[in-house]
């Protein structure tokens, strides 16, 4: 029989460390720093959602993010290249597709030009074409319009994952999950972080709003604008809100006296967790009837009570940011604009900017009007871009492939108003130097929030995770 | 291989695939050296393998027997050349070359598929070409069903074309492993416009162009799962056809449809058909036998100027097709067709990962699986002062080594992790990091103590539990004191007994459990207990489960590990108490407290249904309304309720019963919210009172933790 005090004095940690020849000063100040910014689990959960002081000071503190799902054709819309309107339907140089990947189409195809006429408006002489309708113009001063942001993903699902958590594949913690962490939540008796959807589904599920490794306080809660905004808020057919209060009332009772005899601070938590999801059975219903809101905002909004439509939706993310929500994701689809009858150019992305713009430059200028546009950051943008190539046959039902660079814009948080940055080249092909990518945007996002995005850690599997990965700079270029 | 260490070694092996780990002793070639042991599976990363291995259990004499007389019967039916043999080739050589001359030729009209349903959650597509085209989900078996409306007329046959596409595997006739197809049943049905049910049609005969041995074409039309007709297709990737002709022309009017079964339903998982297409004939005569082309070019040639090739086509068809062998083929087919019968009675399926050879590992320079470095041969880290003990090295060998008794780690990392199941926290906080950055145990005595009391046991888990359970430390009250909250705020000295929220699974467990409605079954596929609607509309699915299909009848009431997982639209009740997602490995789960939670045990009709089983449960006592809150109560607490639980919670009943009394509209309401089917005989009034008791005991914080 071996001796097993020989076993179990294997390996002590004092041999462990003599054999590594580590300093275990080294060690003891890492783990310190660790627990500065990423808190113990335990601790965590006391008060997880309490506001907390950012890294410095921020520009912003709340987000809006408009995500346009599947890729809008940016060519079309705000990336406006003569060359490529020249060189329309010739194929597309070799110089070019040597050596790439598309998703679906081959190297050989041909260019398609900008299939809408566009114009220059505001001071900045920003490029919009058509098809984003008179809506957008409107707010090219107020607006930070960004080229040629990239990403190396090509599939949607990588891609999204990609621009919300940072890494292509799932299991880390979102954009909106990062900043709740960082920031706590403002809102009495609102989640912290709300996702609503409307147009045709996403592509990365929960993931793009999920928590990851991060407690699960900070996901996103996705407030459904049929049925029920929030799940299991309401109370079953058959009790009323009176009855549902008694209940409380008593379930409290009972709780207390359960505190009264073992003393487990978790009960007082358990009651305060009862006690909002009561309030929230007032407070959510309550945001979400946009009926009290005056004629003329519906009307700025292009608003339709009681359906499920993205303006609806850019409304409540205004009442929501107003009574402290730190970040709202809207999604909207579907804008995969490949070509053929279900989603191409010349037909889809008509529709899906009627869907879309109005209620997107109503939000910004809402904002503006309410004085909330200087601390509150507004971004438009997808998880990548569409090909200056066609996909499809040229005709009224033409579309273009996802392709690497796209644009997005932002406004308010911060960043310069009536501003253009970055750009890609004479076809719309590649980025230029200098433009964000999908990491830069990231870590400039924090930054407005006065978040270090280096320093905004947590640990998890035995090393430091942040939402840029080990990537991104912010860039300072697009900064107000 | 990340997983396996981070269980059982709690080692944070991943930190090593693409430098050396930056405080653990791991090397980045010593990553790459255990890689080498797992580098052999036979996993394609675009699918087509089966997870499932058929295992012979039976009595191998038995089955021994069973091969000899197939063997016997087979020499019988195939017999060797001999004169006689010889001269009866050279007759029907030449009654078949009349045949050949006097065949009818035969009209075919191709079938336009109107509905394509399939059994397995395959989605069957129409192709231009009006073939039908199998896409997406990829299940071991499946069956077709095919509903058309042809051509008006009297037909007389059906023919079916298996055709090869290049998305089948080495573009033959399935995605399965091989390519190979077994189609076990074809069945048509017709269904006139002003019948109520659809009428079997009889097939008086099947002939194929070919088919693979042991499995003709016959096997297709005989009633039996066990025999079928494939057509070679991991050797031959070729299209092929079978036709089969009906008993007596079936009538067609306007609105008659066809309705055509392709089943697969043999102990071949994956052998079904990819691709095919159907079509009618009218003709009045159809072959009963097939001829292909190559057989008909060979039989023209003279038979002393065939060459082998053609010669033994010719004979092959002679002694697949002559009437004289008929009995000895029948006989022959017949004992396949028991053999195959009593093997597939006698197996079992299982899961299983196929290990390949295996393939040659190297390092990878900075991860980078494009940039190979140094060929390593499979090994295990030194920093743990343990080398292989056996010569072979793959992954029983691991195995063993991680459960050697001189493995340091092993044991303490499973028992810290039980002791984290039962305290809710672990000994060493960070139980899936026992390397330098990783937590100090807080009882590093006990934690070695139990270690090898665990080894010493021969790794009991039963007996490694017991001793926890059975300690002082472990029974202690979990009542905890503002000097013990003051000394010890976590609970980490042990000086009060455990108290914690229990998990996702098991909160649904519990609440079944008290309401009387928790299945006891084990085992089976996944189930799905209900969910809100829409929960997958922000989910992008090609194929397969498209809609959450809610489970019924027993499976509703399963446990909550039963619950079927889809990652990236987690259930929200998982979701809300914690589940992990699943996209990596996690040690220990979180323990949250909040609003949505609170949502979901109120309000969630699951739980809601749970509310009505417990009042019923609570109604059936014999006693009063104190007896009922009491065994209520008990029931959900484990603890009978002091004075003033009793009284709030029976002041809280006759305020609910009053409410509803005047009320009777919302006591329908309650009652239709929380039955699938409401009970009869029954007061409902008391009823809904006692469930909105009920859902407020299933809320107590004694009633979802432990301690």
């Amino acid at each position: 029989m071996h001796n097993q005090c020989e076993i179990v004095t294997k390996l002590r940690r004092r041999e462990f460390l003599g054999r590594a020849g580590f300093n275990v000063g080294a060690i003891a100040l890492s783990s310190m720093l660790a627990r500065n910014l990423c808190a113990d689990p335990v601790a965590a959960t006391r008060k997880p959602l309490a506001p907390r002081r950012p890294h410095f000071a921020p520009r912003a503190k709340s987000v809006i993010f408009l995500n346009m799902v599947g890729a809008p054709p940016q060519l079309d819309m705000f990336d406006y290249k003569t060359k490529l309107k020249q060189l329309h339907n010739q194929i597309v140089p070799e110089s070019l597709t040597k050596g790439e990947r598309f998703a679906f189409i081959n190297g050989d195809a041909k260019l398609l030009g900008p299939l809408f006429e566009f114009k220059q408006y505001g001071q900045a002489g920003m490029w919009m074409s058509s098809v984003v309708g008179h809506y957008m113009p409107e707010i090219a001063d107020d607006i930070c319009m960004i080229h040629g942001v990239h990403t190396e993903q090509f599939n949607h699902s990588p891609a999204a994952l990609l621009l919300f958590t940072g890494f292509p594949r799932s299991g880390r913690p979102s954009m909106g999950a990062w900043v709740t962490y960082g920031l706590g939540n403002e809102a009495q008796d609102l989640p912290g972080f709300v996702v609503m959807a409307t147009g045709r589904g996403g592509r990365c599920g929960v993931e793009c709003y999920g928590p990851g490794f991060l407690p699960t306080v900070y996901q996103g809660v996705q407030f459904r604008s049929h049925g029920e905004p929030v799940l299991f808020l309401n109370n079953p057919s058959g009790i009323d809100s009176k009855l549902r209060r008694d209940a409380l009332d008593t379930l409290r009772s009972l709780n207390q006296q359960e505190y009264d005899l073992l003393g487990d601070p978790e009960i007082q938590t358990r009651i305060s967790a009862y006690e909002m999801a009561y309030r929230m059975q007032t407070s959510v219903p309550d945001l979400i009837d946009i009926s009290s809101e005056p004629k003329h905002i519906h009307e700025l909004y292009g608003t339709e009570p009681g359906q499920r439509r993205f303006g609806n939706n850019c409304l409540l993310a205004r009442r929501l940011v107003e009574r402290g929500v730190r970040f709202v994701q809207l999604n909207h689809g579907e804008w995969d604009a490949h070509g053929g009858s279900r989603v191409n150019i010349p037909q889809t992305i008509p529709r899906l900017c009627g869907e879309t713009m109005q209620g997107a430059a109503a939000l910004v200028k809402d904002l503006k009007q309410r004085g909330m546009l200087d601390d509150t950051l507004v971004i438009w943008g997808s998880e990548f871009g569409r090909t200056p190539m066609l996909q499809g046959k040229l005709g009224d039902q033409v579309g273009r492939d996802h392709h690497k660079a796209f644009t997005i814009w932002m406004a308010g948080g911060g960043v310069k108003r009536g501003f253009i940055h970055g750009g890609t080249d004479e076809l719309g092909y590649k980025h230029l130097e200098g433009s964000l990518d999908v990491y830069d945007l990231q870590a400039t996002v924090l930054h407005l929030l006065g978040l270090d995005h280096e320093r905004l850690t947590y640990k998890f599997q035995g090393r430091q995770y942040r939402l840029t990965d080990v990537h991104g700079k912010v860039v300072r270029d697009i900064l107000g | 291989m990340d997983t396996t260490f981070t269980v059982w070694l709690a080692a944070t092996l991943g930190c090593a695939q693409c430098h050396n780990h930056k405080y653990d002793e791991f090397s980045q070639r010593e990553y790459y050296q255990i890689y080498a042991f797992f580098n052999n599976t036979t996993e394609r990363a675009t699918g087509g393998e089966s997870e499932t291995l058929s295992l012979f259990l039976g009595d191998e004499c038995e089955l021994e027997r069973h091969k000899s007389e197939v063997e016997r019967l087979r020499a019988m039916a195939e017999p060797a050349d001999n004169s006689e043999v010889f001269a009866a080739q050279q007759k029907w050589e030449v009654e078949t070359r009349e045949a050949i001359t006097n065949e009818p030729s035969v009209t075919w009209l191709t079938l336009d598929p109107d509905r394509l349903i399939s059994s397995a959650a395959t989605t069957l597509r129409k192709q231009a070409d009006l073939s039908v085209r199998a896409t997406g989900a990829n299940p071991d078996f499946d069956n077709y069903t095919i509903v058309a409306d042809p051509p008006t007329g009297k037909l007389t046959a059906i023919r079916l074309e298996l055709l090869t596409h290049r998305s089948h595997t080495n573009g033959s006739h399935s995605r399965g492993e091989n390519g190979n197809t077994v189609l076990t049943e074809f069945e048509v049905f017709v269904n006139d416009s002003d019948a109520d049910t659809a009428t079997k049609v009889e097939i008086s005969g099947a002939v194929a162009d070919h088919s693979q041995e042991g499995h003709p074409i016959g096997g297709a039309i005989d009633g039996n799962t066990t025999s079928g007709w494939s057509a070679e297709g991991h050797i031959r990737r070729e299209n092929c056809s079978a036709l089969f002709t009906f008993a007596s022309p079936v009538e067609v009017k306007r609105g008659t449809s066809l309705i055509v079964n392709l089943k697969h339903e043999s102990r071949y998982p994956r052998h079904v058909i990819g691709r095919f297409r159907l079509s009618v004939t009218e003709s009045a005569e159809v072959p009963t036998l097939f001829r292909p082309p190559e057989l008909r070019a060979a039989l023209a040639v003279d038979p002393a100027r065939r060459n082998p090739h053609q010669r033994k086509l010719v004979r092959k068809h002679f002694i697949a097709t002559t009437p004289q062998l008929a009995a000895a083929r029948a006989e022959y087919q017949k004992a396949r067709q028991e053999m195959d019968e009593f093997t597939k009675e006698n197996s079992t399926t299982t899961m299983v990962m196929h290990e390949g050879p295996a393939r040659s590992t190297h390092v990878l320079t900075r991860g980078d699986f494009l940039t190979k470095g140094d060929e390593v041969q499979p090994d295990v880290p030194k920093v743990y002062g343990l080398s292989l003990q056996e010569e072979q090295r793959n992954r029983l060998t691991l195995a063993r080594w991680i459960v050697h008794p001189d493995q340091p780690l092993t044991a303490r990392v499973t028992v810290n992790r039980i002791w984290e199941v039962m305290f809710g926290q672990a000994i060493v906080n960070t139980s899936e990091d026992f390397g330098v950055q990783g937590d100090l145990p807080t009882h590093p005595q006990l934690l070695d103590w139990l270690a090898a009391d665990f080894v010493q046991s021969k790794w009991n888990f039963k007996g490694l539990l017991n001793t926890i359970v059975m300690s002082a430390t472990y029974q202690q009250s979990s009542a905890t004191t503002l000097k013990k909250l003051h000394h010890d705020r976590y609970n980490k000295l042990l000086t009060r007994g455990p108290r914690f929220r229990v998990e996702a699974e098991m909160v649904r467990d519990l609440t079944l459990e008290i309401a009387g409605m928790l299945s006891p079954k084990i085992g089976g596929p996944s189930v799905y207990p209900p969910q809100p609607d829409s929960i997958w509309e922000s989910l992008f699915i090609e194929a397969g489960l498209k809609e959450w299909p809610a489970s019924t009848g027993e499976d509703r009431y399963r446990r909550g590990i039963y619950t079927y997982y889809k990652r990236t639209a987690l259930h929200p009740m998982l979701r809300n108490f914690d589940a992990p997602n699943r996209n990596v490995c996690t040690v220990s789960r979180q323990r949250s407290n909040t609003p949505l939670a609170a949502l979901n045990t109120m309000n969630d009709p699951a739980f809601l249904e749970a509310a009505a089983g417990l009042a019923q449960r609570m109604m059936r006592i014999d006693g009063q309304t104190p007896d009922r809150v009491t065994y209520g109560f008990r029931l959900c607490a484990s603890r009978p309720p002091t004075s003033i639980e009793q009284t709030v919670l029976q002041e809280f009943f006759e305020n609910a019963l009053a409410r509803y009394k005047a009320n009777p509209q919302q006591v329908d309401n309650l009652i239709n919210s929380a039955f699938l089917t409401p009970p009869s005989q029954v007061d409902n009034v008391h009823l809904a009172a006692w469930i909105v008791v009920a859902n407020t005991l299933l809320n107590m914080d004694a009633t979802l933790t432990k301690g």
